[in-house]
């Protein structure tokens, strides 16, 4: 039993240590990087594709340098964490729950929606859109990754109560 | 009311020391690297990058790190035990990084980039305060890492205390 625990302990712990890293990131990214190309779409949209292309060396890349390795990160380490976590107490267990289910959610609305939109408007893609789709699909981008910020904020501080309470504390 | 209140802060301090380290491993793997990797010239390419808006992320956070971590100690201090020494480890470290910062890394970091751009300084002078910085940031953020480990740490060994002592925490 002690055995389990300290195992769905263990899963718990990366799990909080990789979406806090990945929260971090998130909203340096959001705050620092994302209005260079997202403060006044279709122009910044277009003169950011259009800068990277002349200039490769300066060119971010994050998703395929960082957040593809980032994001299944913990989106693993929420299954574990969940998987592991099962046959906790109630207490303890509702807030593991909330915390691995909420990253889930937003790991898989990050492959399904906000990757591909990004790839369109950073790769040469954006010079084939018009300049209300490209607007359009910038604004929403930049309004979806603030609820995205708020699921995984929300997550993780469940995913903190859940480490402030003893997995065994009912059992 | 003072043990929901540590409760509250130490949570806090968990979730800023996170960021913290999130936003700086980015800075480290993906910004750092764009302007670093062959001064003088790459600095003055990478200033010359248009930029229209954006949030100070350092101005914002360094901080709130440095407050957070030295009250949720205040505020847990008188009611913890074994929790003590992981409290006082994450304070202290939120203020040794905070030092590093403000005394060393951005008088450092911010007299090279702008000698770069006015070229009024060798360039292997340059590209030695680069590397230089480089080492030294390194070692900010690995002090910044266990720095948020010994927060969650204080935060779980203080919870159980608390629970051990029958007080409700948040």
């Amino acid at each position: 039993m002690s055995k389990q625990f300290s195992i769905a302990q263990i899963f718990l712990w990366l799990f909080v240590i990789a979406l806090g890293i990945e929260l971090g990131a998130g909203l340096y990214e959001t705050f620092v990087v994302m209005p260079l190309w997202a403060a006044a779409p279709p122009d910044s949209v277009t003169a950011y594709y259009r800068h990277n292309a002349a200039n490769p060396q300066f060119a971010l890349n994050a998703g395929g340098r960082f957040w593809m390795f980032a994001t299944p990160l913990v989106g693993l380490t929420a299954i574990a964490a969940l998987l592991s976590g099962l046959k906790t107490s109630p207490e303890h267990r509702k807030w593991r729950i909330a915390g691995t289910v909420l990253a889930i959610i937003v790991v898989v609305s990050t492959f399904a929606w906000f990757v591909p939109n990004i790839i369109r408007l950073t790769s040469n893609d954006v010079l084939a859109m018009s300049a209300d789709e490209v607007t359009g699909t910038t604004n929403w981008w930049v309004r979806l990754n603030w609820v995205r910020a708020v699921l995984y904020f929300a997550g993780w501080l469940a995913a903190l109560r859940a480490l402030s309470i003893s997995p065994e504390s009912e059992m | 009311m003072r043990n929901k209140l540590a409760s509250v802060f130490l949570i806090a301090s968990t979730v800023v020391w996170g960021i913290w380290c999130g936003g700086q491993i980015f800075n480290e793997l993906m910004v750092i690297p764009l302007w670093s990797s062959s001064p003088p010239e790459t600095i003055k390419l990478y200033n010359e990058i248009p930029r229209k808006g954006g949030a100070p992320f350092f101005v914002l956070f360094n901080p709130l790190f440095v407050v957070l971590a030295i009250a949720s100690a205040i505020l847990a201090w008188k009611r913890a035990r074994r929790s003590r020494k992981w409290l006082a480890l994450s304070a202290t470290l939120a203020l040794v990084v905070f030092a590093m910062l403000m005394l060393y890394l951005v008088p450092l970091v911010g007299n090279t980039q702008a000698r770069a751009m006015a070229g009024d300084l060798p360039a292997a002078e340059i590209i030695a305060r680069i590397d230089a910085w480089k080492f030294g940031n390194r070692i900010r953020l690995f002090v910044e890492l266990c720095g948020f480990m010994f927060s969650i740490i204080a935060l779980r060994v203080w919870s159980a205390e608390s629970q051990t002592t029958g007080e409700t925490n948040v």
